[in-house]
């Protein structure tokens, strides 16, 4: 039976990539018909990975798009972001373990903002303001960050950080061994 | 799997197939209701009456709930607004698979409330798919479709009540085809998705400047649930009232936005003008709009917020 095959799976960049240092260009001009195809392709890619959110450079392409669903209270309810900022921070952080989809099988805590203002387009276009806390606080910030070119792993101490890109390149190396 | 009384009329038209149901998935029971009792889902109270075993696991992540229902060793799985996430492996457990009966015409309205979101936008049509799933958010390849026309009459109410009979109808057709292999997966369009998004207190605020076709929608897609709502401060009151109009139809008339026109509750819009033919009060059930008139006289020229 074809149970896993009717969506648009990506392929996601893993470290070291260089892409995933790149920082991502504005989306110009509105949302377009375009933008919404990648925003699906991304969401599908995000549900089968499993994660609870993707940014657009980490299947490849090089805009400040944001897809995310953290799947509260064991519903989907998925979130789009195109050109987010964050307009203001509080001072309070909270440390959470953070993983990435782009660094396979690493999770580290991570301190940041316990919550924050943001500003975005959403899937339709609308601009939209609002106060993320909690986890959505934490992965919204987690996710800009890619925009930035930055990673979860950039946090650490050199010392994690080298081992963190070793252990995912070595997993990298052995299931391509596995499939050949 | 299923939940809500939507599933309940899906559980009775399985029971009357030649099908063997092997045990019903029902989220657990919720406090709901005065005093915050727990509360058993209809498909549960649907399942128990009918002698059927009946499981309620709070999530399906844990590996226990899905060895469990792999130990089942089902057919196929007929998944209609359970509410809870399906991971891969119990996606797969069937044999042939999950099959979701969904209450929107995809790939528009995936997701939480395409019955609300298509009356809301205004849609002509809307229906019902099944659809296999797959792990994504309503991506799966489609079986089977019911459509039915939108009226300007429908509420998310009427439409639910539709869908759920003309679900539970095409059912026992989609399971022959699957079990016979005459079903013909169809992939989904890659133009037209809409999301549905869940439904927050952001969505039931009427906002009096959009045009009444707008208005109308809204109201008529919120009602019965969650219903919109205004604000309206009686003339020898200083504290609004906020009240939850649950039918509407519109029309043409001109005034400042939220103004009331006449002794009807016809009330202007930014383009048109919306009557309010049925509503709630805090407090009070739903009535027509002319039984809350008798008690309570709105006049042409106050305003609504």
């Amino acid at each position: 039976m074809p149970i896993l095959q009717a969506m648009a799976i990506l392929d996601i960049l893993t470290v070291p990539d260089p892409r995933l240092k790149d920082v991502s260009l504005p989306v110009e001009g509105g949302v377009t018909d375009a933008h919404r195809k990648l925003m699906d392709d991304m969401l599908d890619t995000m549900y089968a990975a499993p994660g609870i959110g993707l940014a657009a450079i980490q299947v490849g392409v090089r805009l400040r798009i944001i897809v995310m669903d953290l799947m509260e209270n064991d519903e989907k309810n998925p979130r789009f972001f195109v050109n987010p900022e964050i307009l203001e921070t509080i001072e309070e952080t909270k440390p959470y373990e953070e993983g990435c989809l782009s660094v396979p099988d690493i999770f580290d805590e991570i301190e940041r903002p316990a919550r924050c203002k943001l500003r975005y387009l959403d899937y339709n276009g609308n601009a939209v303001e609002e106060w993320a806390e909690g986890l959505y606080a934490v992965c919204i910030q987690h996710e800009m960050d890619h925009l930035e070119g930055t990673l979860f792993i950039d946090y650490l101490s050199r010392l994690k950080r080298q081992r963190a890109v070793d252990k995912v390149k070595k997993a990298k190396r052995l299931s391509a061994a596995e499939a050949n | 799997m299923g939940s809500p009384d939507f599933s309940t009329v899906t559980l009775e038209a399985l029971r009357a197939t030649e099908h063997e149901i092997v045990c019903v998935y029902s989220q657990p029971p919720r406090p709901a209701g005065r005093g915050k009792a727990d509360r058993r889902t209809p498909v549960h109270l649907a399942a128990e009456a009918a002698h059927l075993p009946v499981r309620t696991p709070r999530t399906l992540k844990k590996q226990s709930e899905q060895d469990a229902f792999a130990a089942l060793n089902v057919d196929l799985a007929i998944v209609v607004a359970y509410g809870l996430i399906l991971p891969p492996p119990i996606l797969n457990a069937p044999r042939l698979g999950c099959v979701n009966l969904h209450a929107s015409l995809l790939p528009r309205w995936r997701g939480a409330a395409p019955i609300q979101r298509a009356i809301m936008a205004g849609d002509a049509v809307s229906g019902i798919q099944a659809m296999q799933m797959d792990a994504g958010l309503d991506t799966g390849d489609i079986l089977y479709t019911e459509e039915t026309p939108l009226t300007p009459d429908d509420t998310a109410g009427t439409l639910h009540d539709r869908l759920a009979s003309l679900g539970a109808n095409m059912l026992p057709t989609v399971i022959s085809q699957l079990a016979n292999g005459t079903a013909t997966p169809t992939k989904q369009s890659e133009h037209g998705i809409t999301y549905a998004s869940k439904l927050g207190p952001e969505d039931q605020k009427i906002d009096w400047t959009r045009s009444a076709k707008d208005v109308d929608a809204q109201i008529r897609g919120l009602s019965p649930f969650p219903a919109a709502r205004f604000d309206w401060t009686p003339p020898d009151a200083n504290t609004p009232i906020r009240i939850k109009p649950l039918m509407s139809s519109y029309e043409r008339g001109d005034g400042r936005p939220g103004e009331v026109l006449d002794d009807n509750l016809l009330v202007a819009c930014g383009e048109g003008a919306v009557r309010i033919t049925r509503l709630q009060r805090p407090g009070k059930g739903p009535m027509d709009a002319a039984d809350f008139l008798r008690g309570t006289a709105i006049h042409r020229g106050q305003i609504f917020q």
